[in-house]
């Protein structure tokens, strides 16, 4: 008894679409709150570093440049849970949109 | 030695929330706006009625002691520049136009102090969308007329809002609900000049709390002669034998304020008499017409029912005028002797203070 209705199933999935995209060529779009690489928007930054201090992973690490502190985001022990964007009280820290991060040099891995 | 001289030189002052304490708090300036709340990220002050109050470590990131209306660090220059509007004045502010207008609602004329202008244009913005919440003053359900902040997000919480409080109220509390309770990205701030300067503060400072200043889209600000603690305004009517449970509505016409009790006026006094009544912070206040608000609306300078509307900057126009024309408001020409008499009232308190 079973057997027709598989036959049915095999051949209404041979004539559909594939369910999946051809990732590197075909993208799927992202959420409106996805965790991408951070985008750290310099001109709003006072160097507070509450950042750094909330990050549970250690991964933020505040540096002087040109002599301002701000902060550096080493996304090798970064664990995407953006508690530094919440706890920014100026909104320096957004959510980027970039999610392809594999580098072969860690010094590529830090967000500047 | 050399290393240690390097560091000193490094070596930043940051200002904690003891500065705040320091620089305001402890020399009678705090209004309790209640912004420095809503700034701190790490939920370490509270509000009570004495004053922010620390309840947990400060981590020093700044942002109360710059976004307070307060604070030395506030920068006028910085505030002026924010509006983008034709008319400079030194003591009302510099504006785009100023007219009389009164509401056509009906549910919102019954409650209304004045022309209830407020109230329409904040069920206007929520009916079109323009805002998800509104941050206002609402009454106590314990205390008879005692202010509590409140995040509006119906129209019925605006109609329960109506109406003019005489007591001052840490309305920007309620921010911090707003933007991470109900998680909302637009909202209206209605608040006396000390708040509408903190709103204002947080948009446009770069050291204060730029997030929430994101996230305001409209400052609806209101006429303020001075304010008076609840206890004390108790206190007065108790001894004028009036029980403040029973007061219907309070008001300040002509000089003098008038306590109502149904539709019978049972007390009027001219203000002078209550200067020992009202709050100390407001003895350095030179601002009347809030002269950093998007909107301003008051009832000096119009007639009866009607309310004076003072249109600042784009974001302003952009809510009055799409209120007139939407059939919310009615707008009149205010009266020649109307500004004269709001200008003559403004400088009093510019110059008394």
């Amino acid at each position: 008894m079973r057997l027709p209705s598989l036959i049915r199933e095999v051949w209404a999935n041979l004539l559909k679409k594939p369910a999946t995209v051809k990732y590197p060529f075909e993208k799927l779009p992202l959420s409106k709150t996805y965790r991408g690489k951070h985008e750290l928007m310099r001109d709003r930054c006072v160097g507070c570093g509450l950042c750094a201090k909330i990050c549970p992973a250690f991964a933020i690490t505040m540096r002087s440049v040109y002599g301002k502190v701000s902060p550096e985001v080493d996304l090798a022990k970064c664990i995407f849970c953006y508690q530094c964007e919440d706890v920014c009280p100026r909104g320096a820290i957004k959510r980027g949109k970039e999610y392809e991060l594999a580098s072969w040099s860690r010094n590529e891995m830090i967000v500047r | 030695m050399e290393a240690l001289r390097k560091a000193e030189e490094n070596f930043v002052v940051l200002k904690a929330f003891n500065d705040l304490v320091l620089d305001v708090v402890s020399k009678d300036l705090c209004t309790k706006c209640g912004m420095c709340v809503s700034s701190c990220q790490v939920h370490a002050i509270s509000m009570t009625d004495e004053g922010p109050k620390s309840v947990g470590p400060c981590r020093q990131c700044e942002a109360c002691y710059y976004g307070c209306p307060r604070s030395p660090a506030t920068s006028e220059e910085l505030l002026k520049a924010s509006l983008s509007s034709e008319k400079k004045d030194d003591i009302l502010g510099s504006y785009n136009k100023i007219v009389s207008a009164r509401t056509v609602l009906s549910e919102v004329k019954s409650v209304a102090q004045d022309g209830g202008v407020v109230t329409t244009l904040l069920i206007y913005a929520l009916e079109e969308g323009l805002i998800d919440g509104g941050i206002v003053a609402s009454k106590s359900t314990i205390e008879a007329w005692k202010p509590v902040p409140k995040v509006a997000l119906s129209i019925n919480d605006v109609l329960e809002a109506a109406g003019t409080k005489y007591s001052n109220c840490p309305s920007l509390v309620a921010l911090k609900d707003a933007l991470y309770g109900y998680d909302l990205s637009k909202v209206c701030v209605v608040g006396v000049p000390c708040q509408v300067t903190a709103a204002r503060n947080v948009k446009v400072q770069p050291k204060a709390a730029r997030k929430i200043g994101d996230k305001i889209a409209f400052i609806i600000g209101l006429f303020c002669m001075e304010s008076f603690p609840h206890v004390k305004l108790a206190q007065f009517l108790t001894s004028n034998g009036i029980d403040i449970a029973k007061v219907s509505k309070f008001d300040i016409k002509e000089g003098k304020f008038r306590v109502y009790m149904g539709d019978a006026e049972v007390l009027s006094v001219p203000i002078r008499n209550l200067k020992d009544y009202a709050n100390r912070f407001c003895e350095t206040c030179r601002d009347l017409t809030s002269w950093y608000a998007d909107v301003s609306v008051g009832a000096i300078g119009s007639g009866r029912d009607w309310s004076t509307v003072i249109v600042r900057s784009d974001e302003g126009a952009k809510l009055f005028d799409g209120a007139v024309q939407n059939g919310y408001l009615e707008v009149k020409d205010i009266e020649s002797d109307g500004i004269e008499s709001l200008r003559k009232i403004a400088k009093r308190k510019a110059s008394k203070n």
